[in-house]
């Protein structure tokens, strides 16, 4: 399968540097919580400085290191924006990583390099970041393609001179374990001309059937895993700007329940899976949630409930002027199941008195109940509560 | 940091479901649980029980424009004999926990 890869090296360290471009001058850390996400290469090269290790030991390793927290967000934001954009050039493209993607080229009519050069403008302007593009048949080739190319650059690999183009690369471009990296190594095995040169029965005798096979192909550049693309989720989106900048959680929640009511006017019989909340100034994200729904829903009321959390305990240092609400994962909402016995069921009125009789005998409630407080909650402890049953 | 009831309130006041408890584990390098001090549904320390798989792995980011921000990194395990168990580390204090997703 012919596949372009396009790929945005250190990407995270790539977007802090679009934001402050010290970054491109100094060696620079980007870290999340307490680990090192991404390091400046010539960081990496001179103190060896790598992704998890933990941040105090970077910041010992190079005192003078720039250090900038990750914004998960905002890179998923930028991937999505790069995915989009590739959805221009071929209708299948996957999301490898954060930065990282794949387009099926093969039934593209043009000219590899002129098919890379186009893909490369895409993404720039899609996201202001110049990806290194892989021309190849596999995954594979076309990463190791991209991966020696600097950014704006591209590398093709001619169709059936995979193997030759592989030849001298290193080990080190495999998709394995590091412990396999160095296992390959110790074996005096350097590049991958090495490893294609060794009968397959030996490399699969060394490191296993299955993982040897695969490195023996990988070496030969047969890759077959397959392209598994990005699949477009259908969503609802509404949005309210305020006559003046609002920062009363009060004002939000209702604007919340407004949009809400629109959202489920559309919705119809349909479920969302997810709704993703935004408060913004002007273009800028003040704050965004995304809850995801234990199950598809419809029930306005529900999603009413969890907005009102979010918003009500919302601390904005901000006014904000828009609030948006998408739904995501439209679907048909899943069954539900109906209470056995009727609240007002003689039975239950039986079972209320006997609870009563009992906790008048021994001066405390013993007969509890659960009851949902937060059911989409992301923390476990805050989904149910037990109270007394009579309370 | 993590901050609970501990479940124990007074006998008529409302009792959280699902309190995080606290317990002991060894991590690897790569900060995935090795073994987990198990102890049922007693109160005693129980015994060392090796991981046998690591299901899943995921994070948990919240609230983290408040004075009581939410970091936690949950691993989804199988315990040797298949117990299912579900741990976290508190990203904030360090420490570990066992709850369950339900």
């Amino acid at each position: 399968m012919r596949l372009a890869c396009v790929s945005v090296p250190r990407f995270a360290l790539a977007v802090e540097a679009r934001l402050d471009p010290r970054l491109l001058r100094a060696p620079a850390i980007v870290y999340d919580g307490n680990r090192v996400l991404e390091a400046s290469p010539e960081l990496t090269n001179a103190t060896g400085v790598h992704p998890g290790q933990p941040l105090r030991q970077a910041r010992a390793a190079y005192p003078g290191a720039v250090c900038v927290p990750a914004n998960l967000l905002l890179y998923r934001e930028i991937s999505g924006a790069m995915l989009q954009a590739l959805g221009q050039v071929g209708p299948q493209v996957e999301l490898a990583e954060q930065g990282r993607a794949y387009v099926d080229v093969g039934g593209l009519d043009a000219d590899a390099f002129a098919l890379a050069g186009k893909i490369a403008a895409v993404v720039q302007q899609a996201t202001g970041l110049l990806p290194s593009v892989g021309v190849a048949e596999g995954k594979f080739v076309a990463r190791v393609a991209a991966a020696l190319c600097p950014p704006g650059d591209a590398g093709v690999v001619p169709r059936g001179r995979e193997r030759d183009f592989l030849r001298d690369k290193s080990v080190s471009l495999l998709p394995a374990a590091p412990e396999t990296i160095e296992h390959l190594q110790t074996l005096a095995l350097h590049t991958l001309g090495d490893i294609a040169g060794l009968p397959k029965t030996a490399v699969e005798a060394q490191f296993g059937g299955s993982g040897g096979r695969r490195l023996w192909e990988l070496a030969h550049g047969i890759d077959r895993e397959p392209l598994r693309p990005h699949r477009t989720e259908e969503s609802l989106r509404e949005r309210l700007t305020f006559e003046g900048p609002v920062v009363a959680s009060e004002a939000l929640v209702m604007a919340g329940r407004q949009l809400l009511r629109r959202l489920a006017g559309r919705l119809g019989r349909r479920a969302a899976r997810t709704m993703h909340l935004q408060a913004l100034a002007g273009d800028r994200l003040l704050w965004e949630r995304l809850e995801t729904f234990r199950e598809p829903t419809a029930d306005e009321g529900r999603m009413a409930f969890i907005l009102t959390t979010r918003l009500s305990s919302l601390q904005l240092t901000e006014a904000v002027d828009t609030l948006a609400i998408t739904l995501g994962g439209i679907g048909r909402e899943a069954a539900r199941q109906p209470k056995l016995i009727a609240e007002a069921s003689p039975q239950i009125a039986s079972l209320a008195a006997a609870i009563q009789q009992v906790r008048a005998r021994y001066g405390r409630p013993v007969v509890w109940r659960a009851v949902e407080v937060d059911p989409c909650s992301r923390h476990p402890e805050e989904r149910a509560v037990l109270i007394p049953y009579d309370a | 940091m993590l901050t609970t009831s501990g479940g124990t309130g007074g006998p008529d006041t409302v009792r959280r479901l699902n309190v995080p408890q606290p317990l002991r584990v060894e991590a690897g390098d790569d900060g995935t649980p090795r073994r987990v001090q198990h102890r049922g549904q007693t109160a005693r320390p129980g015994r060392w029980r090796a991981v046998d798989q690591v299901r899943e792995r995921y994070r948990v980011e919240d609230r983290w424009w408040t004075s009581e921000p939410v970091a936690r990194e949950y691993f989804d395990l199988l315990l040797d004999g298949g117990l299912p168990f579900a741990v976290f580390r508190d990203r904030i204090d360090g420490r570990w926990y066992a709850q369950r997703d339900g």
